[in-house]
C-alpha cells in the first residue's frame, strides 16, 4: 500500500541523509552503525565516523523527521477542521503566537531574570502556541459552534500583532540578542542534540497519536459541522483535541527550529492530489511525507553551500511557494478544461 | 406504542424574533409527512428543530417519548438521518467514500459497509461515478450522493423504527428524479421509516404524502391528509396563489394547476412603473 511505500521512502532517505556531509558514509555503513547499537552486528567504522554519526547526524535527522512530521500532520488536521485546504499552522496564528513568546523570551528573558535553559525557549513557544490558539478559539466561538471565518480573521490579527511585537523586540534588541533572534527566525535544525530530540519526541508522539485517532471524525467534518453532528460526532470535542494537539506539536517545533513554512500546506495538498482526501490516507501520509520533505530540505540546506548552512525556513519557502503556485495553476486549468 | 417523533408546542427564536411558534406535530414510523409553506414560513427552521440542531425557545422535541437532548448523539445517529438543503464539500472524497461515511454511527464490519454502499450506488444509478471525486460531480449527482449517504445511515431497515428528515430533497432534481426520490421515500416508509420532507410541488405532496403540515409565518396553518388539507382556499390564503383543483379518472389523488394572471402583485404597476414628477404629485 501507498503508506508502506512512504514509510520505506522515509527510512531510505534517513539512511541516505545520514551519509551525506563533510564526512561521507555509505548507507551500508550507516545501517551497520545503527544495528551495532542494538548489538546485532559490529560496524567497521572509525572513531570520527562514529562520532559524526551519533553526535551530529543522527539527532539532526531525527529532529527533522519529528518536526517535519508534526508540521505535515498538523497542516492536514487543521485543513480538515477548517474545511479549507489552504489552512496552515501559520495561517491561524499558532506559529506566530509561538514565535511571539520566543522572541519575548530571547529579548526580555535576561532582563526579567527568567531561568535561561535549553528547555526555556521551547516552553515559551508552547505557551505562545496555546495562548494564541485559545485566544483565537475564544474569539471565534459562538455558543457551541466555532465560526470559521472569524477564526481565520482572528488568526490574521494575531499574526499582525506578533509581527509588530517581533519588530519592536528586534528594534530594542542588543547585538547578541539580534543575532540569536535572526538565526532563530530563519529556522535551523543545526542545534540538534539528543536532549532536544527527546524533548520534541515527548510532545510530538502523543500529539500525533491524538490526531491519528481522529481520522473518521475528520472525514465527517469535511461533510460539514451539522452533518458530522447528525452522524454522531461530538464536533466541539474533536476540534478541541485537534487544536490542542497541533499547538503542542507546532509550538514545540517552532521553539527549537524557528518558523518553517509551507510543509503543512504543500504535503497534504500533494497527498490529496495523489490519493484522494480520505484521512486514513492523508493523515499518516502527511506525517511521513512531512518528515521526508523536511529531511530532504535540511540535508540540502546543510550541504548546498557547505561549510556554510542555509536557513531551512528560507529553503522550504523558496521551494514550497512556487510549487504551491504551480499546483494552484494546474488545478485551475483542470477546472476550466 | 408505535415509534414516533413529536414536536410539542415548539418555538424557535432568531435574534429575538419568533420564527417558529407553537408547532405541534408528530412524525410516525412508516409515514411520509410533507411540510409545505411559502418562502420564509419556517419550514427549514422546523426541520432544524426536529433534527435537534436549534435551541428551542419553548416546547420540546421527543423521540420515542424522550427529549432529543437526552439521547446521546451516537445513539440518535443510529435512529435518524438528516439530509440538509445544501452541503458543501470541496475536498476530493469520492462518491463511494461519501456514501460510506453514512455508516459511521454503526461501527459495522467493513465488508457490511461495502455491501450496503454497493447496493446504494446501484439503486441511485451512481455506479459509474463511484470513484469520481465529489466536487467534480454535477449538482444533481451531488444531491443523489448525499441522499445515498443518509440512506446508508438508515441501513439496515426493518429491525427498529427510524426517521429521515429531508430538507427540500427535490431541489435541483429534474421531474423524473424528483418523483424517483419520493418513490424511494415511499419504499422507506413501507420498511418502517418515518420520513419528513419539505416540498414545494403540490402535486408531489398530493400524490405521495400520507399527511401534510402547512406552515405560515412560523405557525401551523393546517395538518392532515393532503386530500382534505390541500384546497383552493388554502392555496389562496396561505400561498396567495389561485389554483384549480382537478380530479382525473386515472388518478386517485387531486392535482393542482396554478391559474394565470391571479398573483397578488400588481404587475401593471410594477412593470410599467413611471416615476411621477413633483408637479403631478401636488
Amino acid at each position: 500500500m501507498a503508506i508502506w511505500a512512504l514509510l520505506v521512502a522515509l527510512v531510505m532517505s534517513m539512511l541516505v541523509a545520514a551519509g551525506i556531509g563533510a564526512v561521507e558514509l555509505d548507507w551500508v555503513k550507516v545501517a551497520s552503525l545503527v544495528t551495532e547499537r542494538v548489538g546485532i552486528y559490529e560496524a567497521d567504522a572509525s572513531l570520527v565516523e562514529r562520532s559524526v554519526f551519533w553526535v551530529i547526524r543522527a539527532p539532526r535527522i531525527l529532529l527533522a523527521v519529528l518536526v517535519g512530521g508534526a508540521l505535515g500532520l498538523s497542516g492536514a488536521a487543521l485543513q480538515g477542521i477548517f474545511r479549507n485546504p489552504l489552512a496552515d499552522p501559520g495561517l491561524i496564528g499558532v506559529s506566530s503566537g509561538a514565535a511571539l513568546c520566543v522572541v519575548g523570551a530571547i529579548v526580555f528573558g535576561a532582563a526579567l531574570s527568567l531561568p535561561v535553559s535549553p528547555w526555556f525557549i521551547p516552553l515559551a513557544a508552547f505557551v505562545g502556541a496555546i495562548l494564541a490558539t485559545v485566544c483565537v478559539l475564544q474569539l471565534a466561538t459562538r455558543g457551541s459552534r466555532v465560526d470559521v471565518a472569524t477564526m481565520l480573521l482572528a488568526g490574521i490579527a494575531i499574526n499582525a500583532l506578533a509581527g509588530a511585537f517581533i519588530g519592536f523586540a528586534t528594534y530594542i534588541a542588543d547585538d547578541a540578542q539580534l543575532r540569536s533572534l535572526t538565526m532563530w527566525s530563519l529556522g535551523s535544525l543545526g542545534g540538534a542534540g539528543w536532549r532536544e530530540v527527546g524533548l520534541i519526541a515527548l510532545f510530538t508522539i502523543p500529539g500525533a497519536a491524538m490526531i491519528l485517532r481522529q481520522q473518521r471524525a475528520l472525514d465527517l467534518l469535511l461533510l460539514g459541522e451539522r452533518e458530522a453532528g447528525h452522524l454522531g460526532i461530538d464536533v466541539t470535542r474533536t476540534r478541541r483535541i485537534i487544536i490542542a494537539a497541533c499547538a503542542l506539536m507546532v509550538g514545540v517545533g517552532v521553539g527549537f527550529t524557528g518558523i518553517i513554512g509551507f510543509v503543512g500546506l504543500v504535503v497534504p495538498h500533494v497527498l490529496r492530489l495523489a490519493g484522494g482526501a480520505a484521512h486514513r490516507w492523508v493523515l499518516p501520509g502527511s506525517l511521513l511525507g512531512g518528515a521526508i520533505l523536511l529531511l530532504a530540505a535540511d540535508t540540502l540546506a546543510r550541504t548546498i553551500a557547505a561549510p556554510a548552512e542555509l536557513p531551512i525556513g528560507v529553503l522550504t519557502s523558496l521551494v514550497g511557494a512556487p510549487f504551491f503556485l504551480a499546483l494552484l495553476l494546474g488545478q485551475r486549468r483542470r477546472a476550466i478544461a | 406504542m408505535t415509534s414516533r417523533m413529536e414536536a410539542k408546542r415548539v418555538a424557535v427564536e432568531r435574534g429575538g424574533v419568533r420564527v417558529l411558534d407553537a408547532v405541534d406535530c408528530e412524525l410516525h414510523a412508516g409515514e411520509l409527512l410533507a411540510v409545505i409553506g411559502p418562502n420564509g414560513a419556517g419550514k427549514s427552521t422546523f426541520l432544524g428543530a426536529m433534527a435537534g440542531d436549534l435551541p428551542l425557545a419553548e416546547g420540546e422535541v421527543l423521540l420515542d417519548g424522550v427529549a432529543l437532548a437526552r439521547h446521546s448523539s451516537s445513539e440518535l445517529a443510529k435512529k435518524r438521518a438528516v439530509l440538509p438543503q445544501q452541503s458543501s464539500l470541496d475536498f476530493p472524497l469520492t462518491v463511494e467514500e461519501v456514501i460510506t461515511l453514512g455508516r459511521t454511527p454503526h461501527g459495522t464490519p467493513l465488508a457490511t459497509d461495502r455491501t450496503i454502499t454497493a447496493h446504494l450506488l446501484k439503486m441511485l444509478a451512481l455506479e459509474p461515478l463511484a470513484t469520481r471525486p465529489y466536487p467534480r460531480c454535477s449538482g444533481g449527482e451531488q444531491r443523489r450522493t448525499q441522499l445515498g449517504r443518509v440512506l446508508a445511515q438508515l441501513m439496515p431497515l426493518g429491525d427498529e423504527a427510524k426517521f429521515l428528515l429531508l430538507d427540500e430533497p427535490t431541489a435541483s432534481l429534474d421531474p423524473a428524479r424528483a418523483l424517483e426520490l419520493l418513490e424511494i421515500a415511499r419504499k422507506l416508509t413501507e420498511r418502517g421509516v418515518g420520513v419528513m420532507a419539505i416540498l414545494h410541488d403540490p402535486n408531489l405532496v398530493s400524490g405521495m404524502a400520507d399527511r401534510v403540515l402547512v406552515l405560515e409565518r412560523g405557525k401551523m396553518a393546517a395538518l392532515g391528509a393532503p386530500r382534505e388539507v390541500l384546497t383552493k382556499e388554502l392555496f389562496a390564503d396561505v400561498f396567495d396563489l389561485h389554483v384549480e383543483r382537478l380530479e382525473h379518472e386515472n388518478l386517485d389523488y387531486p392535482v393542482f394547476v396554478p391559474l394565470k394572471g391571479t398573483t397578488p402583485m400588481d404587475f401593471e404597476h410594477r412593470l410599467f412603473f413611471t416615476p411621477t414628477t413633483r408637479e403631478e404629485r401636488k
